[in-house]
């Protein structure tokens, strides 16, 4: 029983410093658009909203593209490049009446000190200047269960009033969507003074190596270690009968 | 020679009723300078010496209980030891405590390490101690009661016990089943000598 005890609380302090050490990698944020979503319509000009950071921030860009894109050619948006990291703010502008009403896709591009980068995708958005907006009807999801990932009515962005946004209903966060909580976190909110994600998981795994040998040598020198082995290895009360 | 103590292996069950047969060939083999070493290939621990002029192996299975058959056919197997050269050292319920039961041979009685002894060897005609233990008391599981170690005031009787079947398998070394039968089966023994006989 008091071998039971010891071992569940064991098995707990270890899950529990997993999620200390995991919690940092998780919520790391490093760029999102948060608006405008995929498969939106919008015309005018379109304000691009969402986050751009990294510990390592050295600009970012926005481009936007034709769908489909074979030859991957990107356009910048106005005023790109910037750099100024932006935690859930205005990334950029753009002038959809410039270009022929199509599908489009925006990217952002996070470019740090060293001169790698992430993208960040928007696909699908539907830039319609000649003809009247059209709200998209939400699409029929295969399963109909998950009312999550039914898209909403999307925000539509009305010409020469970039920062209001019609009243129709966004699609509600869910646990799935966990994009708009991830960008609310920043550099500067990582815990424990982690400069970045490999540096976390690094000490991570490097911290529960730590505990197990801890606990190896604990054993060993209190003569556990065969004990634990033979626990291990263990029969059922009927074996010993 | 071999005698075989059966119990389970390791030291959270050393205290066990079921254990004692560990206990018999631990203190025969304290009483006569010997020491267990893990043996490769007898799943057992081994004490080798010289017991009564004969040469004489002692072993504690560490398979646990119901396998204990595996042990002593290897070792049997091993040695060359023929059956009627082993003897198997076990509790035993239907005895009182510290009442010991010599017999030549004989079967399993409900033990299950001597059933798979038994099983394996193809043969149940091996001389085996048993060791009082007593039943369990009022409606207790049975085997509850031989994966309990003794209760306090029971101690110096198992330790007694002990000690006679000690005495008994070096009368058996000595002098033969038919003669340890004689002197250690006797509900209140006389001080007759353990004399050898015609085996």
């Amino acid at each position: 029983m008091k071998r039971t005890v010891v071992i569940v609380l064991l098995a707990c302090a270890l899950l529990g410093l997993q999620v200390l050490v995991l919690r940092p990698v998780q919520s790391q944020a490093e760029g999102q658009i948060a608006s405008p979503r995929d498969r939106a319509s919008v015309r005018g000009l379109v304000p691009i909203e969402g986050s751009a950071t990294h510990p390592q921030f050295q600009k970012y860009e926005v481009h936007f593209g034709p769908e489909p894109n074979p030859g991957d050619q990107w356009t910048p948006i106005g005023g790109s490049p910037f750099t100024v990291p932006l935690v859930q703010g205005r990334l950029g502008l753009w002038d959809t009446t410039i270009i022929p009403d199509g599908i489009y896709s925006l990217r952002l591009r996070v470019v740090r000190l060293d001169g790698n980068y992430d993208d960040y995708f928007v696909r699908g958005i539907q830039v319609a200047n000649t003809r009247p907006t059209e709200t998209p009807t939400p699409q029929k999801t295969p399963t109909p269960a998950a009312p999550t990932d039914t898209p909403a009515p999307t925000p539509t962005v009305v010409i020469g009033v970039p920062n209001v946004v019609s009243p129709t209903p966004r699609p509600t966060n869910t646990p799935l969507a966990t994009a708009p909580s991830i960008a609310a976190t920043g550099p500067s909110e990582l815990p424990f003074g982690f400069s970045s994600i490999s540096d976390a998981a690094f000490w991570g795994v490097a911290a529960t190596m730590a505990v197990f040998v801890g606990i190896g040598i604990i054993l060993a020198f209190k003569g556990g270690l065969t004990s634990l082995i033979r626990w291990l290895t263990r029969r059922g009360r009927d074996d010993m009968l | 020679m071999l005698i075989v103590g059966l119990g389970n292996p390791g030291p959270e069950y050393a205290a066990h009723r079921h254990n004692i047969g560990f206990r018999v060939v631990d203190a025969l083999a304290r009483a006569h300078g010997l020491a267990f070493s893990r043996r490769r290939g007898t799943r057992s621990l081994v004490a080798k010496g010289i017991l009564a002029g004969k040469p004489v192996l002692l072993a504690k299975p560490q398979t646990f209980m119901n396998l204990s058959g595996q042990a002593v056919h290897s070792l049997s197997r091993m040695y060359q030891i023929a059956p009627n050269h082993i003897l198997i050292a076990y509790d035993d319920l239907d005895l009182p405590l510290g009442r010991l039961r010599l017999r030549p041979e004989g079967g399993a009685g409900g033990h299950k390490g001597m059933r798979s002894i038994i099983d394996l060897m193809g043969t149940q005609a091996f001389p085996r101690l048993r060791m009082g233990i007593d039943r369990p008391p009022g409606r207790m599981d049975p085997a509850d009661y031989v994966l309990q170690p003794f209760d306090k005031d029971q101690s110096p009787l198992v330790a007694g016990a002990v000690e006679e079947a000690v005495a008994a398998i070096e009368c058996w070394l000595a002098a033969g089943i038919v003669a340890a039968m004689g002197k250690f089966n006797q509900p209140a023994r006389g001080e007759s000598p353990c004399l050898e006989d015609q085996e």
